[in-house]
């Protein structure tokens, strides 16, 4: 079958320095694909030459079977996109703003349909720039759809909003994605990749370290729960290592994160430990390991860090 | 075609809907425009004092002379007078001009030499400066066309002088438009142009399925529009308040739309070189200013020394304003037509250019 996206071997570079750095994907017609990394890992780089915005140095980007170098207007015409910047008229209303996109595409949904899908029907008469952050976004994105792409690009779409925002709009593209659509997405919030993607890609210094679902991500490297508590400093490595059923210990911004394959075996004998030491383990969480321990695995770094 | 329409009528709206736009361009060089009217309407009765040295002792001078005196323009008031005496006259501003007709006029007729004829003006007024020059060029070329053909001598009528011109509302509105213009170029294209730049507008739209071709077709032709309803609101305004009309639409038009035009252009050019808003509004009014006070529009540039002349000559806005006001008030060309045209279309192939090389999507 053929790919949505085919990227070969990207590489573009910045003054030298490379922000993307020989980067392989595929994404599958019909799939969530999302993106994740750091700030500065590349995924914004990436998506810029996927949707033509930018020239690669080098490798080849093939969106449903069409190069930028030889129909970059065939393939607009097919996808949609919402970059991290919204690009709106300010002064024009949503429904303006709406019809002015329509405008541009051969093909188009209607309006209304477009603006009830992100929740923006009430608005549609409003000027953008008395709109909220939110609901600016949200207006970006129906900006994305307004063409019925058969592609779909979101670049970190939920930065910046409130819970409540952050959550309709992934009601949003749970529903584009129920429709077939496919869709990548660019995200430093673990949660959303695993609410959202079929699969991810993991970025860092504009390389690809891991690509696989989420699940699949976890469990290769965690079959553990994730003890974590503010590190009280005088407990030592050695002294941490000797509890029962740790897997891995992880020390990063001021936080100590046990992996533990028994949870129990491990909190009684930390209780002990910090008695006997007389410290305290302030700020403690237990939790399923999740994407974030994978990143802070591969890297050493928190993703927002 | 459709999604040009589509974008010309948003970068409407956006323009229509955002106040200090529409102030800045379309309404601010009106209020100046009836601002110079309202200070400079009453004078309208103008009147050059016009003084005649006659220095010729052959009949020729004395004919002239004659005949000037005895022509009555309502505009002009001829003092004669010896030259030293009349200098006198024209440094206390009781005259506007002195016309010299040289001792050898009627040798040099005879033998069919030609001769020069010396011109002293009062250059401290502005307007009066350049109406003077138009009056006497006007006066001459009846005199070189009476010398030259069989017809009589002198045949001044109050017609042909085109008393009008002599009004400085005259001189200053066709000024102003040509300032309008500018600034359409200046104020309403290159921070505009930033701006949504800046905003990466044109970055969005850069990803829809329009052609960049068509997106610029939409944008120059909005703000060529633009241009149009300068004009418009100018004419409106010269013909209901001052009786300033067209007298000549077939020079009027091309003028204005190639002048707006080249303006445009040059925003978009500033647009290019500047990266922020504030470093193109300091592009820009470093554009702005020595084309505004040199190029003639608000003040004569007979005024300046002539280290500013070449600069003067080179500026697009001078001949603009100078084919603005031939067109609008029958104003004496500074510069015959065809070169003032060349110059133009020469400025605005180097403007489209530049325009489009140093043209940023993002």
């Amino acid at each position: 079958m053929q790919h949505a996206i085919r990227v070969e071997n990207l590489i573009k570079r910045y003054d030298g320095i490379p922000a993307v750095d020989g980067l392989n994907l595929e994404v599958a017609r019909g799939e969530v694909f999302g993106l994740l990394g750091p700030n500065g890992a590349g995924k914004t780089t990436s998506v810029e030459c996927m949707l033509g915005l930018r020239e690669p140095d080098n490798g080849q980007v093939i969106i449903l079977g069409m190069q930028h170098e030889h129909d970059s207007q065939g393939i607009r015409a097919r996808i949609g996109a919402q970059l991290q910047s919204t690009g709106l008229l300010p002064h024009l209303k949503v429904r303006e703003q709406l019809e002015l996109f329509a405008s541009l595409f051969p093909s188009s949904l209607p309006i209304d349909q477009v603006a009830q899908l992100v929740g923006l029907d009430e608005k549609a008469d409003m000027a953008t720039v008395t709109l909220s952050g939110g609901q600016k976004q949200r207006l970006a994105v129906a900006l994305a759809l307004i063409n019925d792409p058969e592609l779909i690009f979101l670049d970190e779409p939920t930065t910046g909003l409130d819970p409540q925002a952050r959550r309709a709009l992934w009601d949003v593209i749970l529903d584009l994605k129920a429709q077939g659509k496919t869709i990548l997405l660019t995200t430093h919030y673990m949660e959303e990749a695993e609410q959202l993607c079929d699969r991810v890609a993991i970025l860092d210094h504009g390389k690809m370290i891991e690509n696989d679902r989420p699940g699949a991500l976890i469990g290769r490297y965690f079959e553990s729960t994730a003890i974590e508590f503010i590190d009280p400093g005088n407990l030592n490595h050695g002294a941490l290592d000797s509890l029962g059923g740790i897997q891995q210990i992880l020390r990063e911004n001021g936080h100590v994160t046990l992996y533990s394959t028994n949870v129990a075996s491990t909190l009684t004998q930390l209780f002990t430990l910090s008695s006997s030491k007389a410290v305290e383990l302030n700020d403690m969480t237990i939790r399923q390991a999740t994407l974030e321990d994978v990143f802070l695995k591969l890297t050493g770094r928190r993703i927002r860090s | 075609m459709k999604s040009i329409i589509s974008l010309y009528k948003a970068q409407a709206l956006e323009f229509m809907r955002d106040r200090s736009s529409v102030l800045f361009v379309l309404l601010l060089p009106v209020i100046f425009g009836v601002f110079f009217g309202l200070i400079f309407a009453d004078s309208g009765s103008f009147t050059l004092q016009l003084g005649l040295a006659n220095q010729d002792t052959g009949p020729l001078g004395a004919t002239i002379s004659k005949d000037l005196v005895s022509s009555k323009i309502d505009a002009i008031n001829i003092h004669v007078g010896a030259e030293e005496e009349l200098l006198k006259a024209l440094e206390n501003g009781e005259i506007h001009a002195i016309l010299v007709l040289p001792s050898d006029l009627t040798d040099n007729y005879t033998s069919k030499q030609p001769s020069n004829v010396v011109v002293h003006f009062d250059t401290s007024n502005p307007t009066s400066k350049d109406l003077a020059m138009g009056v006497v060029t006007s006066l001459l070329d009846e005199v070189n066309l009476g010398l030259s053909g069989s017809e009589r001598m002198l045949k001044i009528t109050t017609q042909s002088i085109q008393s009008e011109i002599l009004r400085s509302i005259d001189f200053y509105l066709p000024g102003m438009l040509g300032i309008a213009i500018l600034w359409l170029g200046i104020f309403g294209t290159a921070q505009p142009v930033v701006t949504q730049r800046i905003s990466q507008i044109y970055r969005r739209l850069g990803i829809t399925a329009i052609s960049r071709t068509r997106i610029l077709a939409a944008e120059i032709g909005w703000r060529m529009s633009i241009g149009m309803m300068q004009a418009t609101t100018f004419l409106l305004v010269g013909y209901f308040g001052y009786d300033v009309g067209v007298q000549s639409w077939h020079l009027f038009i091309p003028a204005l739309l190639l002048g707006t035009l080249i303006f445009v252009c040059i925003g978009y050019v500033l647009a290019g070189i500047g990266r922020t808003i504030e470093s193109t509004m300091a592009i820009s009014q470093a554009v702005n200013f020595p084309m505004m006070m040199l190029s003639g529009s608000i003040m004569s540039a007979d005024m300046l020394p002539d280290i500013f002349q070449p600069i003067v000559k080179a500026l697009p806005l001078t001949y603009v304003t100078d084919l603005l006001r031939q067109a609008m008030v029958g104003a004496p060309a500074n510069y015959p037509i065809w070169l003032s045209f060349s110059v133009l279309g020469g400025w605005l192939v180097v403007v489209a250019v530049l325009a489009v090389v140093l043209w940023k999507w993002e």
